[in-house]
């Protein structure tokens, strides 16, 4: 179970607070969305999560499964099973895609206490679960990212995704650059993720992903702070009417 | 791709300054009198029994070298080298009489052993390594011993140690040697011509293809010695050749000087791919130590469609001043040159390429990854020049580097000539550093912070190790890992 | 140990005008000194020569064997139609305009008036006027060791100061018009001081060209100092378009306070033998420098740009793209070095020269450097020399468009790229029209 409770943040550099007490608690098996105008601090909460540099916490905590994760680095949150889809993946120059997974994979692994996992099996494994997400082992000899497409990163990101199987995945606005087709894939690939083992925390602007990753909760973020929780449809509703009820002190 | 994670198994378990090779080797040895002056080159080259005209040659560059200052352009900070208070020639006792493998010294074989380089025919036979390298090894002034000469020689190449060459081949010697560099080219190579002790010496004739990888490892053992190495390779007609060579020194707490000298003819239609890598030991944490590095590489294109190629991994030594370079003579020739530099600590490297187009359509490619890190000063110096009637020449230059941490500097220091409209020279450099956000995307994904260094490093590298022959790509990939280690954090 | 250097003609020459001339060269005593101080430094280094890094590709000392008489007080009549002939195309431009002619300010051939915001005095009345202090900060500008400047500080002879208040928003450019004229040719050296005040805006225009019918020698020594002040935006603009032997030997020494912004640019074409030099420092955070230039090079003329940008603080950017288009013998040379000093995190710079080969004969040397001592930055550059794509030709060819239109064509949108940095509407039109001029007159020096 993840809870977030009274959780403060703010720019290490800058005197800009940006979460101003974030409840959350979203438990295994569900998938929560969470939506809101630009700037409310969707990303930033997703950052923090995962332990990125430049956040400050002034107040608050963030469990998973009981344990606090403020302290961790970023590979040690990993190890305990939170996966982070970027927004904006990352190009990494020279460095193969099967190289980055494989290397990722045993390095996880690893840390869990789990041996290595040999060559053959890993790249039976890539190829199967490259498959469903239409991505196939060529793309992958290229180096991560570099030249892709936007919808080609993100079910790049899926595929890690697959393959690391975390347990508490945040997905960070998923859906923004993907056509059509590109988001019926992608959405097939987490939809297939979804179990009573993992827990989902769906970051995004618009309500058209959630017609495919259907949420069990919907949380309004804004100003810094959730400011409604409600059932899938409270998403349609916001597709209608807007955030403008929920930025009026900013207004 | 196992290669990465072996990197960073072993930056675990190395501990920081502690470099692998640093062991010293007890072996008796003989030396020539401390200093500098004719009777030290008399005794080098009496030392090794050569004829008079070797050792005119000598003399005549030991006359130049007199005349001449050291060099201060090269941005490499160091206090001024006693040129009186070194041994010019220092050879294993156990070499004096003949060699063949079995009667190497055992201490030597074992050191060559616990440095990983194979010395054994019989095992290399037996097939327990999948490919066939021939070796000369270099052990401070001398070489001890060359696998693989019989079976070279039936298919015509010769590869020896440059001592028995001018013995055994004066005509070959004689029309090549300084053919490429001369004896007075700069203030290092004319010390080389004075006082050279050994290297290795390859000619392949007229449209063999060399049947092996060939290969020399040099080793500086004792103490204040200068190590000047000759090496000389002439690919004829056709030919075609490719060679490695390896450095490694103990430990000390003193710098050592190296100035070794390197020439290539490659003639029409011939090819020869030189790689280095080069590790000797850069000094301690505190820039305590470490080899100077004084080299003169260069490489001679002088047929029609003939090739040189040069790839360089330059981790090692407190110094670098290296210049690895083509002179593309011939029509139609092509000079490649492919570098990694990895600095740390307080190493200073200013190294780069001269592709120098005399040829009609010749072409050369040079990529350059530098990498800086501690308080290192990382330079890459090149030159590109078209001759006036060197038309349709064709150069494209990258040069990178990436710095990590605050305390390093990498600079690039290109000259581009182009002094016909017919050229085609494209030139970029870039430096940026490991982005914060690169290493957040790799220890989300579960790698240590060391291990996304690692990581983002050989994929910055990767354009450069894909030019080293296979067998040393991995052992590169360690190396590089090595030498950050200690960078982050 | 000393070394004798046997002076050149011209170094002699140039030490012996000092003495003959030092009287008339106008000035209270603080600045004499300073100018005897400056030819005893010219006297011991002589003219810079290819064994000084620097000057690798472009040795004065081969290339002035000869100096000209050193421009004093020349009384040559020329009038406003003149000008306005001498400007060509630039005669267009709607600005503010000050005169001099042979290094001597006209009043009569300028015209400030309505200018509002800004303030400018000849620098001749300055250099006896001005209290030491003010005189000392005049005769300091730029690079204490360097040959040329040095050369500038003791012969200048007018030149202007320009104050823009803070605040204040030029509606027109200023234009400074450096005119030779006279049948004789002339050593000339002007200064000028340029301070933009904070948060002013203003596009400060250099022209130096030169009066049909003018000696075919003439020899210009120019500096200009020029400061922007926090928030300060200025475009700053030289236009150098000669004839016959003219040698320019120019100097930009800038200095950029807290975010600055500085948009330079540099023409030059008609030149014997050009020197460029520019010196841009960075003195706050936030600063922002657009550096570009196009060089017109054929004949045996020699164009050199050669520029330090010098990243002291954290957090500026900086961009350069000079281009060269070479004919016959002509030879281009770029020099373009980039400093990040240790702690200037957050560096963004980039550089990029091009030259486009005319003729077989044609030389580009080119070399951009980099000297980085911090991590986190981002800096690059880039250079390349080639000859008219066959490919291109033959595609506009294979349109229809004759050959020569054709490479005019390539050609001028080669240079066009680097001419449309210049932002004023005017400014960029008579560019273009001088470019095109060049290069229809390409087939004439065939």
């Amino acid at each position: 179970m993840l809870e977030i409770k009274n959780l403060h943040v703010k720019l290490a550099d800058e005197d800009r607070v940006i979460l101003k007490g974030v409840d959350l608690v979203v438990p295994k098996g569900e998938v929560h969305a969470i939506m809101g105008p630009n700037g409310s601090g969707k990303s930033t909460l997703s950052y923090v999560i995962a332990g990125r540099d430049g956040y400050e916490v002034t107040e608050g905590d963030i469990l998973w499964n009981g344990e606090s994760v403020l302290g961790m680095e970023p590979d040690e949150r990993a190890a305990k099973g939170v996966f982070l889809a970027f927004q904006y993946p990352m190009e990494i120059p020279g460095v193969a895609g099967l190289t980055f997974l494989r290397t990722a994979l045993n390095a996880l692994r690893k840390k869990r206490g789990e041996d290595e996992m040999n060559t053959a099996a890993f790249m039976k494994l890539v190829k199967e679960k490259g498959a469903k997400l239409n991505i196939d082992v060529e793309m992958l000899k290229r180096p991560v990212n570099v030249g892709f497409s936007g919808g080609e990163k993100k079910r790049s990101e899926i595929l890690q995704m697959a393959m690391l199987e975390p347990t508490l995945c945040v997905l960070d606005e998923t859906d923004s650059g993907l056509d059509i087709d590109a988001l019926r894939v992608v959405s097939e690939g987490v939809n297939a993720l979804r179990s009573k083992d993992r827990a989902f925390l769906v970051i995004t602007h618009y309500q058209r992903l959630l017609n495919h990753i259907v949420p069990d909760k919907v949380h309004v973020l804004a100003n810094g702070r959730i400011q409604k929780t409600g059932g899938k449809e409270l998403a349609l509703e916001l597709e209608k009417l807007g955030y403008a009820g929920f930025t009026g002190k900013a207004a | 791709m196992a290669a990465v994670k072996e990197t960073i198994d072993q930056v675990k378990t190395i501990d920081v300054d502690q470099y692998k090779y640093g062991f010293e080797t007890n072996i008796e040895s003989v030396k020539a009198p401390k200093g500098l002056d004719e009777s030290t080159v008399r005794y080098i080259s009496a030392k090794k029994g050569e004829p008079e005209w070797m050792l005119n040659w000598r003399l005549e560059a030991f006359a130049r070298w007199k005349a001449m200052t050291e060099p201060t352009w090269a941005k490499v900070h160091y206090p001024k080298i006693d040129f009186q208070d070194l041994y010019y020639y220092a050879a294993p006792k156990s070499t004096e009489g003949p060699k063949s493998l079995d009667e190497v010294d055992p201490e030597l074989l074992r050191m060559y052993e616990k440095l990983g380089v194979p010395l054994k025919e019989r095992e290399i036979l037996a097939g327990v390594q999948s490919t066939k390298v021939a070796v000369d090894a270099v052990f401070d002034s001398v070489s001890v011993v060359t696998t693989f000469k019989e079976e070279l020689k039936k298919a015509g190449v010769i590869f020896c140690s440059i001592s028995e060459a001018i013995r055994e081949y004066p005509e070959l010697v004689k029309k090549y040697l300084g053919s490429v560099v001369p004896q007075s080219d700069n203030f290092y190579a004319a010390l080389n011509s004075a006082v050279f002790s050994d290297g290795s010496f390859v000619y392949v004739p007229e449209g063999v293809r060399c049947p092996m990888e060939l290969s020399t490892y040099f080793r500086i053992n004792e103490k204040q010695t200068g190590q000047f190495e000759r090496t000389l390779i002439i690919a004829d007609r056709g030919a075609h050749v490719s060679y490695l060579e390896g450095c490694t020194a103990p430990t000390r707490d003193e710098n050592q000087l190296h100035a070794a000298v390197v020439e290539l003819v490659a003639l029409d239609d011939a090819e020869i791919k030189y790689s280095t890598v080069q590790n000797w030991y850069p000094g301690d944490k505190d820039g305590k130590g470490g080899i100077y590095n004084f080299v003169t590489k260069r490489g001679d294109c002088r047929g029609h469609n003939s090739k040189i190629s040069w790839t360089q991994v330059e981790t090692g030594s407190a110094i670098t001043w290296k210049y690895p370079s083509c002179i593309l003579r011939g029509d139609y020739s092509r000079g490649e040159f492919y570098s990694i530099a990895v600095s740390n600590g307080y190493q200073q490297v200013d190294s780069g390429t001269k592709m120098i187009h005399l040829g009609k359509n010749s072409s050369s490619r040079i990529i350059s990854k530098g990498i800086a890190a501690g308080h290192s000063q990382n330079t890459y110096r090149g030159l590109v020049s078209a001759h006036r009637k060197a038309t349709g020449v064709r150069n494209f230059t990258n040069c990178d580097s990436l710095l990590i941490g605050d305390k390093c500097g990498a600079h690039t220091v290109p000259y581009i000539e182009a002094k016909n409209s017919s050229a085609h020279f494209e030139h970029e450099a870039t430096t940026s550093k490991i982005s914060d956000d690169m290493l957040f995307y790799c220890m989300q994904r579960g790698l240590s912070e060391e291990e996304a260094v690692a990581l983002v490093v050989n994929g910055f590298v990767r354009d450069v190790l894909q030019h080293l022959p296979m067998e040393f790509m991995a052992e590169t990939q360690k190396l590089i890992g090595i030498s950050l280690e200690g960078s982050v954090g | 140990m000393t070394i004798a250097v046997m002076k050149t003609k011209a170094e002699q020459a140039l030490t012996e005008a000092f003495e003959v001339n030092a009287a008339k060269l106008p000035g209270s005593t603080a600045v004499s000194e300073a100018r005897r101080d400056a030819i005893g430094k010219f006297s011991a280094s002589g003219l810079p020569h290819r064994r000084i890094e620097e000057w690798k590709y472009t040795d004065l000392r081969n290339a002035m064997k000869d100096t000209l008489a050193v421009s004093v007080d020349d009384a040559v009549k020329v009038t406003i139609a003149d000008v306005i002939v001498a400007l060509g195309a630039l005669a267009h431009v709607d600005a503010h305009r000050i005169t001099f002619v042979n290094g001597r300010y006209r009043a009569d051939l300028s015209d400030l008036a309505g200018a509002e915001g800004i303030e400018v005095t000849p620098l001749a009345a300055a250099l006896r006027t001005a209290p030491p202090k003010v005189a000392a900060g005049l005769t300091a500008v730029g690079a204490a060791e360097d040959a040329v400047i040095t050369l500038n500080t003791a012969f200048m002879t007018d030149g202007a100061i320009v104050r823009i208040a803070p605040e204040a928003s030029l509606a027109k450019p200023v234009l400074m018009v450096f005119l030779r004229a006279g049948a004789e040719g002339r050593f000339t050296a002007v200064r000028n001081v340029i301070s933009a005040g904070e948060a002013s805006t203003s596009t400060l225009i250099e022209a130096h060209v030169a009066l049909p019918g003018a000696s075919l020698e003439g020899q210009m020594n120019a500096l200009t100092g020029l400061t922007a002040a926090k928030g300060a935006h200025v475009t700053h603009i030289k236009i150098a378009a000669d004839f016959g032997k003219a040698v320019h030997l120019s100097n930009w020494d800038v200095t950029l306070e807290a975010h600055a912004v500085y948009r330079g640019f540099q023409y030059t074409s008609g030149q014997s033998l050009a020197r460029n030099q520019i010196a841009v420092r960075y003195d706050g955070e936030g600063g922002k420098l657009d550096l570009s230039g196009a060089f017109l090079v054929r004949g045996t003329e020699h164009v050199d740009t050669t520029l330090v940008v010098d990243h002291a603080v954290p957090r500026c950017e900086s961009r350069e793209l000079f281009k060269g288009v070479l004919d016959n013998n002509g030879r281009g040379i770029f020099q373009g070095k980039i400093i990040v000093r240790p702690h200037a995190q957050k560096t963004d710079g980039k550089q990029m020269a091009q030259a486009l080969m005319l003729s077989p004969d044609a030389e580009f040397d080119s070399k951009p450097e980099l000297e980085i001592y911090a991590d986190d930055v981002i800096c690059g550059h880039g250079s390349t020399s080639a000859e008219l794509e066959e490919d291109m030709l033959f595609y506009c060819k294979s349109r229809g468009i004759p050959d020569n239109e054709a490479r005019a064509l390539l050609i001028e949108s080669f240079i066009g790229e680097a001419l449309d940095k210049v932002e004023h509407e005017g400014v960029r039109e008579a560019l273009s029209t001088m470019a095109r001029d060049w290069l229809s007159a390409a087939e004439k020096h065939k």
